[in-house]
């Protein structure tokens, strides 16, 4: 299990590798939550079994290989990385922290936009009518 | 002792029509085999809320397979199916945009040589329009000069959101119209316990606030408190008839696991275009060897979608796309109606839409998939809530060969067929799709998108079903009559989308809800008719 786990750190943090903003995957724990979840946990394996021996976290071009080689398979992985990365709490504050999103989920707390003002349709408001009147039409 | 009205769904028609027959003091039943929606425990509350997207509150049932879903055979169908069974039915999960037909979507023979034309007016459903907005609740603005005057607005518009504003912009530009859309969500407290829409994003997994409308918080507490039952968790497997060829009832499994008998003076079917037809179908007799009110051959056939097509335009901006309710801002119906210039016949609607969340920015949707690897934070912070898209909703001809049938291969939980569906997508179609991508591509350009990607038909946007019992004078040539009444089975009444004549280029729940209290309101004016016809 830890070279194995060892060996999904190294792809996951490949896929998704921190930055000044955002952690990387193996940082919010995603291999375990990955190998663990019930609808995308099947997919982790089948990719792992295809990277060459030695693989080293970074190395994108054996990545590109192995998606090149089982393009719907390594899709299926994505969703799931994607999908639990983006729904970590780590991640989420770092997008609130950055002011890139809210960081909570939609509710209860929403979010605040300006009304609609009537002034917009001042342009469109003046044109004849666009509808065809059955009663009328030729 | 029988009802006078079983009803079978609990959908957007079925709600409305239930309250308004319980009102006028019938003994109305509705059998619905979904479930209420636990307001408490939706998934917007949640942080799991996009990957909720792909599981239990994924728009195809197929994909979903709910304890309430039954499965469809889409294999040969080029636009995959959209509902959801609950009490509220697809109300549960749309978007909530409310437009009306427009009169000439009621005459396109007549007008266009093409299709037929309805048995009914926009006039004839101009004061039920009236009563289901007043019901539903609706932001929006009147003075639209792409629609006939109608009342004011109770609420005014959505919030348009930075996108919303620029897009506007570079309509007048262009010289095109446009216009706030008509929505069925609160921008103000509207409604009995209903709050304001405070733009958390994501409708389409059921409102906390009950601010985004839906059949559930507005029409049935009307119906229950005026008398009317509801029975859930229970499926209509079949409309029983009698020796004289009249609907007597339904026979339902209930959530029990017992067969029983709900008997009734008149049959009303709420179960979509593609529950309502399958329904049918399943209910062959001798009387109707080949479907219940199936004489003319037509009962399943003509299904209906709105092919669309889909732009992005990616902006340098931010626009905070992710905030406001997804599906609705402004639309534009510039090129609506039939162009003698347009290699095409009628016409398409263009709706502006928001972002998507973290998860279907990263997954791709809008725009394709965000590569991974070093390049993969940038992608995202260039991409995530600087999106809008157009839809490119194309009017559907009526085509006898787009049909629900039964499935020969795939049957649900009760060993009952599945609906098939057998759809593609035409010619006409095609053009006008090609020809909104354009346009909404030239819109983008107009409004400083920094990146366009078009997409030539969505297929998980199967969410209008309908014309599979459509209506018309002729019994020849339609299920039903002016009324919704099945011509072969006069105590039969359609009241959802398959029973319309052409599908129009908009939205249809108004038009869904507006026949159905039409068809109640003739059902009560014909009572004595039609509870005791042959």
């Amino acid at each position: 299990m830890t070279e194995n786990k060892s060996l999904a750190d190294g792809l996951l943090d490949t896929l998704l590798p921190g930055d000044a903003v955002f952690p990387s995957a193996a940082a919010t724990g995603l291999a375990l939550r990955l190998a663990g979840h019930a609808r995308f946990g099947a997919a982790l394996g089948p990719v792992l079994g295809r990277l060459p021996p030695g693989f080293r976290a970074g190395d994108e071009a054996a990545v590109a290989l192995v998606e090149a080689a089982a393009p719907a398979e390594f899709a299926r992985l994505l969703t799931g990385v994607y999908s639990l990365y983006y729904t970590h709490p780590l991640v989420m504050a770092a997008m609130a922290a950055s002011g890139i999103a809210a960081g909570q989920p939609p509710q209860p707390l929403g979010h605040h936009l300006p009304p609609f003002d009537p002034a917009l349709v001042a342009i469109p408001a003046a044109r004849a009518p666009l509808w065809r009147d059955p009663q009328v039409s030729p | 002792m029988s009802d006078d009205v079983v009803i079978v769904g609990a959908g957007a028609s079925g709600a409305a029509a239930a309250a308004r027959l319980a009102q006028a003091g019938l003994r109305v039943t509705c059998i619905e085999r979904g479930a209420w929606v636990d307001y408490s425990a939706v998934p917007s509350l949640g942080p799991d809320w996009e990957i909720a997207r792909q599981t239990t509150h994924h728009p195809n049932p197929n994909t979903r397979g709910g304890a309430a879903d039954y499965p469809i055979d889409d294999a040969d169908a080029a636009i995959k199916p959209f509902m959801y069974n609950a009490v509220g039915g697809s109300t549960i999960l749309w978007g909530a945009h409310f437009p009306r037909l427009r009169p000439s979507d009621f005459r396109t023979r007549t007008l266009d040589g093409i299709g037929d034309d309805w048995p009914i007016s926009y006039a004839d459903l101009a004061p039920y329009y009236a009563r289901n907005d007043a019901v539903m609740g609706v932001a929006g603005l009147a003075g639209d000069p792409g629609n006939p005057e109608r009342e004011a607005r109770p609420m005014p518009p959505v919030p348009p959101g930075v996108a919303g504003v620029r897009m506007a912009a570079a309509f007048d530009r262009l010289g095109w119209h446009w216009w706030p859309a008509d929505v069925a969500i609160n921008t103000a407290p509207y409604g009995e316990g209903r709050g304001a829409c405070n733009n958390c994003g994501p409708c389409d997994l059921g409102c906390p606030l009950k601010a985004r409308s839906s059949a559930d918080v507005t029409w049935w507490p009307i119906a229950l408190r005026a008398g009317a039952r509801l029975i859930t968790g229970a499926r209509v497997v079949k409309v029983e008839t009698d020796a004289a060829g009249r609907a007597s009832g339904v026979v339902y499994i209930g959530a029990d696991g017992v067969t029983r008998r709900h008997r009734a003076a008149v049959v009303a079917l709420a179960a979509n275009g593609v529950g309502t037809a399958r329904l049918l179908l399943m209910s062959a007799s001798k009387r109707f060897p080949a479907g219940l009110a199936n004489d003319s051959g037509l009962a399943g056939r003509r299904l209906m979608h709105h092919p669309t097509g889909l732009v992005t335009g990616r902006f340098a901006q931010a626009l905070d796309g992710q905030k406001g309710p997804f599906a609705v801002s402004i639309l534009c119906q510039e090129f609506y109606e039939t162009r003698a210039a347009h290699d095409f016949k009628r016409g398409y609607q263009m709706q502006l839409i928001r972002s998507d969340g973290p998860v279907g920015t990263a997954c791709g949707g809008y725009l394709p998939r965000l590569p991974w690897g070093r390049g993969h934070h940038a992608a995202f912070a260039a991409t995530f809530g600087h999106t809008a898209s157009l839809t490119v909703t194309a009017e559907d001809l009526p085509d006898p060969d787009n049909r629900v049938t039964l499935s020969g291969v795939l049957t649900d939980s009760d060993g009952l067929p599945a609906p098939k569906l057998t759809y593609r997508v035409d010619a006409n179609a095609r053009a006008m799709i090609a020809h909104g991508i354009a346009r909404a591509t030239q819109a983008f350009v107009a409004a400083g998108a920094v990146q366009t990607v078009a997409q030539d038909l969505l297929v998980h946007a199967g969410f209008h079903l309908l014309g599979t019992a459509r209506m018309g004078d002729d019994p020849e040539t339609s299920v039903v009559d002016a009324s919704g009444r099945a011509h072969g089975c006069r105590n039969l009444v359609v009241l959802d989308g398959s029973v319309f004549v052409t599908a129009a280029a908009v939205n249809p729940t108004s038009t869904i809800q507006a026949l159905a209290l039409r068809a109640a309101d003739h059902v009560i004016r014909d009572r004595r008719d039609i509870m005791v016809a042959a």
